[in-house]
Formats: structure tokens, C-alpha cells, sequence
């Protein structure tokens, strides 16, 4: 027994001799040489730059990965107080350990509260909210937020720069005191959602606001802001860069009692409106003036009656208006509809000029084709060469999508057939069919970036030939061997119908090729796409987003395109993201920027 | 610190447009570099104050091998003229932007030459290419298991049994 016990000891020494050796190795090597600062600056950005989002509810985050590398890397990382400024509350233990490392530096406050449905104490938030006085960002999502924020009536916020709350039932309700005891002087962005806003609250007057977002999940008119309470407001914001108002445009403008009075918005980049009557959308606008240069994005959803007291009518000429306040064009509630699919189309000029087309589409499309007398057609439209698409397929559960319609009616205003570059988001389990329906006319695209695992496979067998009805000839292997042993003007073969033919320039994001049939769909896309005599413009890059790859896999791409033309950033995601369906709610689409990301 | 040793004014070869600066490596390379060039380095900035206050001209030693000297030249150079945001005194934090295109090329080095280009960046004060530095540094060991980082900055597993299972270690992951 003795015996065993002295060779336990002589292990215990013999393992902390090893340590010790490991620790003075280690002082030797280059990557510990660096002073402190800048292996902190190296942790910034292996923590800003990773894949969790900004406010992911994720503890720990996963970039404190870093802090088990060795020892001289944690002591760095933990007596840096800038790394734990992003406090979030959903684990107390956590909460409480970054509360400590950030010490005295200004904090970031995030809560999720839906976030695996798990209850976060309010207490454990209190304990966050006392540090009020070094808070520069707070964020909170979710249900019945009251009994967590209930602190911030009595504390004041003196650091603060950013207010997100989002109360999803609707419920809190900033009336019951001044929040924040109106104390915000760096307040620059307040974003306002499903909350009961104090329209007298100093925050929403305070100069320093650049952002301004102020949404309803629902109409809410016992909470509805009076015109002239929306003109002081803005009146009061010199820096207003983004104005967001969604089902909360205030009582009609007519109610001013200078009915012509325009509220200078100097510094606006984007006006965003969205409500179920186009009145009211032009009672706001009609009341405004921004830079020429500024986006206007206009939602008019057409489900609802509208608030009792707005002027309604069949047919209301939205379109006409927003054309002559910024070569803007949109669509109108023309016709009330029921609707079960929600659609969207968006077009971008290089100078970020923007013009936007939004709306439900049941109502703009019940004439089969657009009437040369329809105010649209007076609409003064963007064009430019250079002219990009945004395509965002919002309901995805939908299985009959009138968005070929959607495309025609468009096309009649946009030359659809020129765009150049197309981004494509939520092409979920679309089919090829699907692909060609909506991209099968557009021969000028150069530049496309595919999203996500669940809309590869569909894309891929679009790209192959499947589902084009004007042609039922498909592109495989033999056909790229057969083109390759006839002469380059490939007299005699049927010229073969292709998706996207001058696409030189392909992204594919969020797409796992670990899984070996889609990694060979794409080789097979790829062997033909490069090959000189096919017919089709040269695809010269490949750039891979947040996919999963193989290096193997990397070295047979590039030995189709070439070794510069692929392009991969290293970015991977766990095995499991890729199965879940990302399903994303209405009201998170503003911060995914679908149109114009 | 560097040592500042007065040069003849033969030493320093024509006069251009802009004033020369000679820089002497730790390898005792003497390199002849426009003054305008290395304006981005805070460090050389303020040495060049320092002699305006003496009508001497000076060299300035510096404590790494003419081989970083020289890249980090090229660096300046590249950007000789520009205005960089990082370089900015009031710049903020470092953010989501990527990488610029030159910079990914110019930092396609291998580990331990990155890591020597960083130290220099560091000592001149050259905010930018530090920052630069730092991210390809971060993307480079980006998405590894702690295991592959280790392996990549070639540094061993220093932990005792009892750190790596301690409550603090359980807070950092």
C-alpha cells in the first residue's frame, strides 16, 4: 500500500514537473511572446468575428475557446475587461462571471427570453440592471418583459447608446413612469417594439437619436400616436438617419393644423412605413422631406379595416404619390384581399439608390395583365444596367406561390430580363421548377449568392436542367463529354436551355458539402459550367460561405475552376445547423435585411 | 527603446519630395526609407519630432531583422498617401468589416513571420497592420477545436488538472 502511495506521489510530481516544463516551453514559443495587448486584440476579433451573432442567448460563447489554449492565453483574455462586456442573462452563473471580468468598462445587456424556453429569474436581471450606470447597449426579447425591466424606472443610463426592447404579448407598457428616468444623453439608436410607448418620454426626444423604430405586432389605436405628437418628435431629432414605423402611423396628418407644414429631415437615409392603409402611408410622407438619395421602403399589408378614423378607399393611388416623391414605386392595397402568402421583390441600383417593390400580391394581381391606364404605369421606374434583384421568399410553407405572377406583373415596369446580379434568400425546398419559373428568363445574371442547405438542392438540379418546361433536355456529364468532342460551334446539337447563362461569378452560403451527394451535384455543376465549349459563360469563381468542406473537396473544385477561383472563408457550422429548418418570424426580418443585404 | 545614433549627412542619399529617414534593422541593415511613407507609424512620428528639435539628422534602430523591416515597408507603401480608418486615434473597436483584399495577400506568410510582423507593427505603432495582423491571426485558428489551435501556434497544453476542471475554467468554457 505504501508502495502504491509513493508512486501515486511520484506521478503527482513527476505530472507537475511535466506542467511546469510545458508552462516554460510555452513561454518560449513566438505566438506567447506577444505583449498582452495584442493577443487581446487578436481575442477582439476571434470573438467578433465568430459565428455566433452579436446577440446570440449562446453560454459560453464559443469563442472563449481561446481561453483554454494554454495559460498565458486565459490570464490575458480574463484580465481583459473589453472581451466580457456582452452580458447575457439567461445563465446566472455566467452573468454573474462576465459581470466581474468586464469590471468598470461599458456593458452590453442582452435577454432572450424565448430562447429554449427556459425562464430567466427576474432577479438574476436586476442584478445586471444596477450596473445601469455602465450599460452602453441593452437589448430584450420576449413575452411579458415587465416584471424584468421594472429597475430601469428608477435608474438612469448615462453611457447608453442603444434600446432594443421587444415585448412579444404586447404588454409592457412605458407609461407607468419615465424610463430610464428620461436620463439617455448618448442615446442613439431606440428600436420600440410590441411596447406601450409614452409619447412624452424625453427618450424619443433626444437629439442624439440617429435610429428610430417604433412597431406594433397589431393595430394598436388606444396607443396611437397624434400627428402633431409625430411632428414634434421629429422635429426634434437633427440626426435622424433610419425612421421606422410599422402599424403605428399616427392619426392622419390633416389633423395638423398647418395642413401643408413639411418637417425637414436632414440627415435620413431610411424611411420605413408599413400599415394596412396607403392613406395614411401618404399623409406621412406627404408631410416629410428628405434627402434625395434616401431609401423609402413602403409595406402596405391590406389585412386589416385600418384605424377608424383614416379616410379609406378602393382605390387608392399610392403609387402615383411615392413616384413623384422619389421615383418610387409601390404597391397599394387597390383591392382588399384575403392573402396567405406574403411576397416581396426588391431592385438596387450600384449607387444604392433604391427602388422597392413590396406588398401582398393577391390584389395587384387579379388583372391578368397591367392596364396601361393603372397609376403604376406612370410610375417612373429605376433603371440601370447594372440593376440587382433581392429575392426573398418569405412564406415558405406555402405550396402554391402566385410569385410567377408576381414576376410578370413586375416585369411589365422592370426590365427583369437585364438584371445582372441576384441574391436569393428562403428558397426552402423549392423545386427546379420553381427556379426556372422565376429566374428562367433572366439570361444577363453574373453574379448570384444562393442561401442555405434546404434551398441547395432545388437550386442545383435547376442549374442541371430539371424542371425547365421550355425545354426538357438536361445537362449531365455526357453532354459536357459529347460538346467537348464536337468543334466549338457545336453544329448539330440542340442548344440545351440553361438556367443563369452567363453566371461567372457564383456565392453559395450556409450550404453543408460534408454531405457527399451534394458536394458531387455541385462538381457535376462545376465540371460542366468551366468547360470552355459548353456554351455558357465561363463560371471563373466559386465563393463558399459558412459551408462545411472538405479540404479534399476544395482540391477537386479547384481543379475545376482554378486554384484563384475558389474561394472559401473558412467558416464552418456545426453538423446540426444544417438540419433544422430556419424558419424566421415576420417581425426578425428587418434586422436579417433580406432585400438589400 | 531604440537608439538614436547622428548619421552624416552622406549616409543618406538624395533628396526627394519628401524628407529620407534612414532605418537600421537588428541585423544591421541600414534601409533608406521616405519619411512620408512612414508617417503611418506613430512610433517614427514622433522620433521625427524629436529631431526637428536639433538640426541633425538622425538614424533610428530598430529592434527586429531587416527581412520584417522591409515588409512592413511595403505595407506603408502600399497604402502611402491613404487615409485608413484603424489608423484613427478615435477609430472604434474592432468590427464585423472584412479583411482587405491586398492585406490578405500581403499577410499570406507563414505563422511565425506573421506573428514577428505584428510585434513590429506593434513597436512602429502602426494601428492598421496590427489590426490586419490580429485578424488573420483570429481566422486562422477560427472554427478549430482547442486541440488544432494548439497545434497551430505550436504551444502545449500548460494546465493542471485542477485549473482545466476548476469552477473559473467552467466559466470560460
Amino acid at each position: 500500500m505504501s508502495q502504491l502511495s509513493r508512486l501515486d506521489r511520484e506521478i503527482a510530481t513527476a505530472q507537475h514537473a511535466f506542467i511546469a516544463l510545458c508552462f516554460l516551453r510555452n513561454s518560449h514559443t513566438p505566438v506567447s511572446r506577444l505583449p498582452s495587448e495584442i493577443l487581446t486584440h487578436i481575442f477582439s476579433f476571434f470573438r467578433v468575428s465568430h459565428l455566433d451573432p452579436p446577440d446570440s442567448p449562446c453560454f459560453p460563447p464559443s469563442w472563449i475557446a481561446v481561453t483554454h489554449v494554454c495559460r498565458r492565453w486565459r490570464d490575458v483574455a480574463l484580465s481583459s475587461p473589453g472581451l466580457w462586456t456582452n452580458i447575457v442573462m439567461n445563465n446566472k452563473r455566467w452573468m454573474k462571471a462576465t459581470l466581474a471580468r468586464s469590471r468598470n468598462a461599458p456593458i452590453s445587456l442582452h435577454l432572450e427570453l424565448t430562447y429554449m424556453g427556459v425562464r430567466t429569474d427576474p432577479e438574476v436581471v436586476w442584478v445586471a440592471l444596477s450596473h445601469a450606470r455602465r450599460v452602453k447597449e441593452i437589448s430584450f426579447k420576449g413575452s411579458y418583459l415587465d416584471p424584468y425591466l421594472r429597475p430601469l424606472f428608477k435608474l438612469a443610463a448615462p453611457l447608453l447608446e442603444s434600446l432594443h426592447l421587444c415585448d412579444k404579448s404586447s404588454s409592457f407598457d412605458l407609461r407607468k413612469g419615465i424610463f430610464l428616468l428620461g436620463q439617455a444623453p448618448k442615446l442613439q439608436s431606440l428600436k420600440l417594439e410590441g411596447c406601450i410607448v409614452n409619447w412624452n418620454s424625453p427618450l424619443l426626444f433626444c437629439p442624439t437619436l440617429t435610429l428610430l423604430s417604433i412597431s406594433f405586432f397589431d393595430r394598436a389605436p388606444q396607443h396611437r400616436l397624434s400627428a402633431v405628437g409625430l411632428r414634434d418628435i421629429l422635429m426634434a431629432l437633427p440626426n435622424l438617419q433610419y425612421l421606422t414605423l410599422h402599424n403605428m402611423i399616427p392619426t392622419p396628418m390633416s389633423t395638423l393644423e398647418d395642413p401643408d407644414a413639411k418637417i425637414h429631415l436632414q440627415q435620413l437615409k431610411t424611411l420605413s412605413l408599413s400599415t394596412d392603409v396607403a392613406t395614411d402611408i401618404m399623409g406621412v410622407i406627404s408631410h416629410l422631406l428628405v434627402p434625395e438619395n434616401a431609401t423609402l421602403r413602403v409595406e402596405c399589408n391590406a389585412f386589416g379595416q385600418g384605424y377608424q378614423d383614416s379616410p379609406t378607399s378602393p382605390e387608392v393611388p399610392l403609387a402615383t404619390t411615392l413616384a413623384s416623391f422619389y421615383e418610387t414605386t409601390s404597391m397599394s392595397n387597390s383591392e382588399r384581399a384575403r392573402t396567405d402568402g406574403y411576397h416581396a421583390i426588391g431592385f438596387a441600383s450600384p449607387d444604392n439608390k433604391y427602388t422597392l417593390v413590396a406588398g401582398t400580391c393577391y390584389p395587384l394581381l387579379s388583372s391578368e395583365q397591367p392596364d396601361p391606364d393603372h397609376p403604376y404605369s406612370s410610375c417612373s421606374t429605376l433603371w440601370d444596367p447594372e440593376v440587382s434583384l433581392s429575392v426573398a421568399w418569405r412564406n415558405w410553407e406555402s405550396s402554391n406561390p402566385p410569385i410567377q405572377s408576381l414576376f410578370q406583373f413586375a416585369s411589365a415596369f422592370f426590365p427583369l430580363s437585364n438584371v445582372q446580379t441576384v441574391f436569393v434568400d428562403c428558397f426552402f425546398f423549392r423545386r427546379p421548377e420553381f427556379w426556372w419559373t422565376v429566374f428562367g428568363k433572366m439570361k444577363h445574371v453574373k453574379r448570384l449568392v444562393v442561401s442555405d442547405n434546404l434551398a441547395f438542392d432545388g437550386f442545383v438540379r435547376a442549374l442541371q436542367g430539371e424542371g425547365n418546361t421550355s425545354g426538357t433536355a438536361q445537362v449531365t456529364e455526357s453532354h459536357a463529354m459529347l460538346a467537348q468532342l464536337l468543334p466549338a460551334d457545336r453544329k448539330g446539337l440542340p442548344r440545351l436551355p440553361h438556367l443563369f447563362p452567363a453566371l461567372t461569378h457564383l456565392t453559395v452560403e450556409g450550404v453543408d458539402f460534408e454531405r457527399q451527394e451534394q458536394f458531387e451535384a455541385l462538381l457535376d455543376v462545376l465540371s460542366y459550367r468551366c468547360f470552355k465549349r459548353s456554351g455558357l459563360k465561363r463560371l471563373s469563381r466559386l465563393y463558399l460561405r459558412k459551408c462545411n468542406v472538405r479540404h479534399e473537396h476544395l482540391v477537386s473544385l479547384a481543379g475545376c475552376i482554378s486554384h484563384e477561383g475558389v474561394d472559401w472563408d473558412k467558416r464552418r457550422r456545426d453538423a446540426h445547423a444544417f438540419s433544422k429548418p430556419k424558419i424566421r418570424m415576420l417581425d426578425e426580418l428587418e434586422e436579417n435585411t433580406y432585400f438589400f443585404a | 527603446m531604440p537608439t538614436i545614433v547622428s548619421v552624416d549627412d552622406s549616409t543618406v542619399p538624395g533628396e526627394g519630395s519628401s524628407r529620407l529617414l534612414l532605418l537600421v534593422s537588428s541585423d544591421n541593415k541600414h534601409i533608406v526609407v521616405e519619411e512620408d511613407i512612414m508617417s503611418r507609424s506613430r512610433f517614427i512620428s514622433k522620433q521625427v519630432e524629436g529631431f526637428e528639435a536639433t538640426s541633425q539628422r538622425h538614424a533610428i534602430l530598430l529592434p527586429f531583422s531587416s527581412f520584417v523591416l522591409n515588409k512592413v515597408i511595403e505595407y506603408c507603401s502600399h497604402y502611402r498617401g491613404y487615409y485608413l480608418l484603424e489608423d484613427d486615434p478615435d477609430a472604434a473597436p474592432p468590427g464585423r468589416s472584412p479583411v482587405r483584399e491586398w492585406d490578405q495577400e500581403f499577410l499570406d506568410v507563414d505563422r511565425n513571420m506573421l506573428l514577428r510582423i505584428i510585434k513590429a507593427a506593434h513597436y512602429l505603432e502602426i494601428k492598421s497592420l496590427v489590426g490586419s495582423c490580429a485578424r488573420a491571426i483570429a481566422d486562422m485558428i477560427r472554427g478549430k477545436t482547442t486541440e488544432e489551435m494548439r497545434e497551430i501556434l505550436g504551444v502545449e497544453n500548460d494546465f493542471t488538472p485542477e485549473e482545466e476542471h476548476s469552477p473559473s475554467s467552467k466559466c470560460t468554457g
